[in-house]
């Protein structure tokens, strides 16, 4: 199991979101609400994971607020993308689905869509190549939470 | 599954959010409101579209947040889903229990204090599950 890697909840009043987040570092939510100019991205992630939490999943394909599983991903690594809908754009954040009951989902990062000239789906190679190895991470977790538990 | 140390990111419901932010937020409410009493109804969006008198493309819309809803699209929808969307286009389902309501809503579960005065509502009436309103209204569910 990965020790230099750990799943961090955050309480969003009645629901939890589960972030992975590296050793030392802050969680990127944390990093998001401690700037001034990027808060208003915090609030809309947390507003936009509190509803997804509670509404389901099924609801979030419906929605398109959650997309996938993600194309080009090497393995069998559930990866999705949670869609936070502003105005014009959305913010995008990497998402692994745990396979236990509720397909709990654990958030990897933010990343922006259609960066790259050879992005696939919408999503850059290297943040997918990123998703890849954190939802792996992910897993081994998550599978150890659950076999503590 | 929260945990009993987790930290609380709460207060991010509290900033400040402009027009267009609040519009999509009520876009999507509604949009998750809706679809969640379709479930309970067990009602497709061919289905409530024919209810709704309204082209599948609309209710589509509706799921996916990208319809600028009217009042007259409001009252379709809680006509045709026998609901009320009316209370900041949020859902509420309470159900009392050995007089204590229990909120089944996370939104109405935000303001606890509410709780034993809509408990107390609901025994004096006999209601073991209803949609309560800001203006103190109880709807037998």
């Amino acid at each position: 199991m990965r020790e230099d890697y750990r799943i961090v909840p955050f309480g969003l009043g009645g629901v939890s979101m589960l972030v992975l987040t590296k050793v030392g570092s802050e969680p990127f939510i944390k990093e998001l609400c401690t700037n001034g100019k990027t808060r208003g991205d915090a609030s809309l992630i947390a507003r936009s994971v509190k509803r997804l939490l509670i509404s389901g999943q099924e609801w979030g394909f419906q929605s398109g607020g959650l997309k996938g599983p993600l194309h080009g991903v090497r393995g069998e690594i559930a990866l999705y993308e949670v869609r936070c809908a502003k105005k014009r754009t959305v913010l995008r954040l990497m998402t692994y689905l745990h396979n236990d009951s509720e397909r709990t989902p654990v958030f990897l990062f933010e990343f922006k869509g259609h960066q790259a000239s050879e992005s696939i789906g919408g999503i850059p190679p290297a943040d997918l190549r990123r998703g890849e190895d954190l939802a792996v991470i992910a897993r081994q977790l998550m599978k150890a939470k659950g076999e503590q538990q | 599954m929260e945990a009993t140390n987790t930290e609380s990111l709460e207060w991010l419901f509290d900033e400040h959010e402009s027009a267009d932010e609040l519009l999509v937020d009520h876009k999507m409410d509604i949009s998750a409101s809706v679809f969640k009493r379709m479930e309970e109804l067990g009602i497709s969006k061919s289905g409530l579209a024919k209810r709704m008198g309204v082209d599948n493309a609309v209710v589509t819309r509706i799921i996916s947040g990208k319809q600028n809803i009217t009042l007259k699209t409001i009252a379709k929808l809680e006509e045709a889903l026998n609901f009320k969307l009316d209370s900041g286009f949020k859902y509420y389902e309470l159900s009392a229990h050995v007089g204590m309501a229990t909120m089944t809503s996370p939104y109405v579960n935000d303001h606890p204090k509410n709780a034993q005065g809509i408990a107390a509502k609901l025994d004096q009436r006999s209601i073991t599950r209803c949609y309560s309103f800001p203006n103190g209204e109880l709807v037998a569910a």
